[in-house]
């Protein structure tokens, strides 16, 4: 009994050790199977411009939406992933989502040029400090338009960062507005 | 010099199918296009478009036909990011009745739309898979396009991280 008891953990991790290999042979099976997917005949770049269309198509309430064609299969991941150019336009942070995408836009977009458009900036939110970090990036920044509310409370570090940013060298900055 | 309009061209596809074409329907294709410009002489022999089969290549010239005369895109051919995202994501109505075709046909199309530089249908067709994917979920997106998820554990993990920080309030 003693020896049946011994070998319990060592089958049971053998057949642990199965299991993974099957799910990873059934894994590699769908991705293969997803290759043969009509879809799959597009070359990446293409997936870019389509990627690129929904971006276009979504306008700006509903923005980050595009995100959903980072979800979808492993293929799709990679492509959005390795795309810093779809991560350049960064519009919108006036809710947790899009503050929060607009954060990860900045990090996924590696060293591209950004077109960074913020409009109807919520004070409630941490949305400040998503302004200070696009601008530490000013350097790669080529359009930056940011519109605060006259009425709302802005930081004194938001007011310096702008005042900074007027004798900061930029040179992708091709348009900058105020409001 | 530009040559008449009333010129006919010879196509062949990869099938072995042929087109006899007005020259200036052809050149809505700037691939072919500069090969006719690179052509002094006339010639009889076909232009061999081996990416492009019959059926694909008669979609795609009811296409050129239809939209001969306008104006092409600038000769600068490659768009910028910025150009890209600048264009409106309308269909004109014509378009869109032309691209609804089912999948195959449309991936097709828009493999030759790539293939024979044919900016402005690359778009329609580009434009058209967009507008499939808006406002779908990950899973309704999959069915869709006939994939499965095959994301790792630690992708999902991932994934959902990604997702729980990111609600709307």
């Amino acid at each position: 009994l003693r020896g049946t008891a011994n070998k319990r953990p060592r089958q049971s991790k053998a057949v642990g050790s199965k299991y993974k290999d099957f799910e990873n042979t059934i894994r590699s099976l769908k991705s293969k199977r997803n290759g043969l997917a009509p879809i799959s005949r597009l070359p990446n770049e293409l997936f870019v411009r389509i990627f690129s269309a929904l971006q276009s198509a979504l306008g700006r309430r509903k923005f980050y939406d595009w995100v959903v064609a980072s979800q979808v299969s492993r293929h799709w991941r990679s492509i959005v992933l390795d795309e810093p150019l779809l991560w350049s336009r960064i519009d919108q942070i006036s809710s947790l989502r899009q503050l929060h995408w607009a954060h990860i836009s900045l990090e996924r977009s590696r060293k591209c040029e950004l077109d960074i458009s913020i409009h109807e900036a919520d004070p409630s939110l941490d949305h400040f400090d998503f302004i200070l970090a696009a601008l530490s990036q000013l350097k790669r920044i080529r359009t930056f338009d940011l519109f605060i509310d006259a009425g709302s409370y802005t930081p004194d570090s938001i007011l310096r960062g702008l005042i900074q940013l007027l004798g900061t060298p930029a040179p992708c900055l091709q348009e900058l507005k105020l409001d | 010099m530009a040559a008449p309009a009333t010129q006919q061209i010879k196509i062949r596809c990869n099938d072995e199918k042929e087109f006899t074409v007005d020259r200036d329907v052809l050149e809505r294709s700037v691939l072919i296009k500069n090969m006719l410009e690179d052509v002094t002489e006339q010639q009889d022999a076909p232009i061999p478009l081996p990416n492009v089969s019959g059926p694909v290549m008669a979609k795609v010239l009811e296409y050129c036909t239809h939209h001969r005369g306008e104006p092409l895109p600038s000769a600068d051919t490659e768009q910028s990011q910025d150009e890209t995202r600048k264009r409106t994501t309308d269909i004109s109505e014509w378009d869109q009745k032309f691209i609804t075709v089912d999948q195959e046909m449309l991936f097709e199309i828009i493999l030759a739309a790539n293939y024979l530089d044919i900016k402005s249908l690359l778009d329609v067709g580009c434009k058209t898979v967009a507008n499939m994917i808006k406002g779908k979920t990950p899973e309704e997106i999959r069915k869709l396009f006939n994939i499965v998820n095959d994301f790792t554990p630690e992708e999902e993990a991932q994934i959902k991280k990604e997702n729980e920080w990111a609600e709307d309030r």
